[in-house]
């Protein structure tokens, strides 16, 4: 659905080249739900500036359902991005018009007729569960529903690609989770390819089926949410799957452990770590639910001398173990 | 108060020309208003879409613009409106009544209004216009829809303040032979020493203003929704 072939983005700035994007290729699959994460600065938002053709690749193609957006004119670019819709964190709702009108914005971009364009905003609005406030002014909404009327414009044309640029950053805890449930469940009724791209993990746990870690305009990690977590010291499973900070001391040594719940039950987990004696312990752990299953992460805390028996005995139990040093920030979060 | 109500039904100069004056000062601050309107906004987005941040960024053009309207903004009206008596006589015939007051008025009051607007739809969220970017607008569709839009409350109180200030212009050039009230002020009132005409002139001028301060804020009120 979505191919990046070699994509580079360099900004000319009086102190040098600014590279943003440094030969990106990312292949996102129809009707996945793709996160893209990364610190800011990472180059999040210019790959989705590339996507909706907001700004020109330096070099490298970009293709969203089989058209070449790096190279389309300007007059065709504007067709082009009806097939795309937008999601933004700040929503970006025209003040000036009612809901049913933001709705129709896109439509009449589009040329829809008049007739059309009041039964399609209807449609739209119920299926975001504001049928009852199409005549309010975004004034007049929370938070939490203004992001549903901006969904439900980015529907509006019926576009094959939902881009999200972080949506919801500027919601609280309950509204982020109604929002992601939203876009779920659209994708499951509409078949929509959905990219995400967030700063806050429980985003990508919560909604996304794929994840691309970008850092320095580079892809440091991307695959299957389930492999990615369940790699053992990678960055993304550290970033998705945190665990407390350690509590000040003295440590000995570190071995950091990933299992899955599918194949290794919690308890069992913890039954190996405890047969290996009174001084290994558990110095910080973690269980999420993760796409139907639950992925564990133990930092056990072990004599320096017993680090390679600590590992291979856990790995025996179908931990996934690995020694880390002592000096990292292992239970810090990464994206 | 009684003496006060004899004198206004009596004086002959008020009877006779204040009627007269009126509505000569609401035809040429009604046409220069017109003018400004279809002139200055326009002109305001222009020099919006010029800028560096603009739809239509354009370096020299944005300063060529900036300059002639800054040039026409720091001319003291009153020498300005001297200064166009060659170009009123070109355009409207004649350098005195009504009509040819539109000129001087009209020119000294769109740059004024062209910098509100500029100003107004200047704090329109980039946000708003990424947004309608995005969903394949084209240039003119923005400027219309979400810019001006967007901005018209703003652009609306700009409005109304521009039109109190052609009121006091109007005034102004009443002075050098434009009639309406401000003429009948200064030279019944002032040159003949009549204070009746010119506190009732001021009073007329007074009541223009509130009204159309009163309408301006009702209807930019009305439209905006924030």
């Amino acid at each position: 659905m979505i191919e990046l072939t070699g994509l580079r983005k360099v900004y000319a700035s009086p102190d040098g080249d600014v590279v943003a994007l440094d030969g990106i290729d990312l292949h996102v699959e129809r009707g996945t739900v793709h996160g893209i994460v990364g610190r800011s600065g990472a180059g999040k938002s210019t790959l989705i500036r590339c996507l909706t053709g907001l700004e020109r690749p330096t070099s490298g193609t970009v293709r969203v359902d089989g058209v070449t957006i790096s190279d389309l004119a300007e007059s065709k670019l504007r067709a082009a991005r009806r097939r795309t819709g937008m999601v933004f964190q700040h929503v970006n709702l025209l003040d000036s018009r009612t809901i049913a009108a933001n709705v129709a914005y896109p439509l009449e971009v589009a040329g829809v007729r008049r007739h059309e364009r009041a039964d399609r905003v209807a449609e739209l609005l119920d299926l975001v569960g504001l049928g009852d406030r199409a005549g309010a002014y975004p004034a007049q909404l929370s938070g939490g529903q203004k992001q549903r009327v901006g969904i439900a414009r980015a529907l509006a044309t019926e576009p094959g690609v939902l881009l999200c640029d972080e949506p919801t950053s500027a919601l609280d805890g309950e509204t982020t989770r109604q929002i992601l449930g939203l876009v779920r469940d659209l994708r499951d009724r509409l078949g929509i390819t959905v990219v995400v791209i967030t700063h806050e993990p429980a985003v990508v746990r919560d909604v996304c089926d794929h994840v691309t870690l970008l850092e320095h305009g580079r892809v440091v990690q991307t695959g299957a949410l389930a492999q990615v977590v369940t790699a053992v010291g990678s960055p993304l499973s550290r970033a998705l799957v945190p665990v407390p900070d350690l509590p000040p001391g003295d440590r000995r040594a570190l071995v950091e452990a990933v299992f899955s719940t599918d194949a290794v039950p919690t308890s069992l987990a913890f039954a190996a770590v405890a047969a290996l004696g009174d001084d290994v312990e558990v110095a910080s752990a973690t269980v999420e639910p993760l796409g139907g299953v639950r992925v564990g992460r133990l930092i056990v805390d072990a004599p320096t001398g017993r680090v390679p028996e600590v590992v291979e005995r856990l790995r025996a139990a179908g931990l996934d173990p690995l020694a880390v040093p002592t000096t990292t920030d292992a239970g810090q979060e990464v994206a | 108060m009684g003496d006060l109500w004899i004198e206004l039904t009596t004086n002959r100069v008020i009877q006779q020309k204040l009627p007269e004056a009126t509505v000569e000062t609401l035809q040429m601050v009604g046409l220069s208003a017109l003018v400004v309107l279809v002139v200055g906004l326009p002109l305001g987005l222009l020099l919006r879409s010029l800028a560096s941040d603009g739809l239509t960024p354009n370096r020299t053009a944005s300063a060529v613009l900036g300059f002639v309207v800054n040039t026409l903004r720091a001319l003291p009206f009153i020498i300005l409106a001297v200064a166009v008596i060659p170009v009123t006589r070109a355009i409207v015939g004649t350098s005195l009544g009504w009509e040819a007051a539109v000129v001087p008025l009209s020119l000294g009051t769109i740059p004024f209004f062209a910098r509100l607007v500029e100003t107004a739809v200047r704090d329109v969220a980039p946000g708003k216009v990424e947004a309608a970017r995005v969903m394949g607008s084209t240039t003119p569709k923005i400027l219309g829809a979400v810019l001006v839009r967007e901005a018209l409350p703003a652009i609306v109180s700009g409005f109304t303040v521009t039109v109190i200030a052609l009121i006091g212009y109007s005034a102004m050039v009443g002075a050098i032979g434009a009639g309406g009230l401000g003429f009948l002020a200064i030279t019944y009132g002032f040159q003949r020493f009549d204070p009746t005409v010119l506190y009732t002139s001021v009073v007329v001028i007074v009541v223009l203003v509130t009204v159309v301060q009163l309408v301006g804020d009702a209807v930019a009120r009305r439209l905006d929704h924030r």
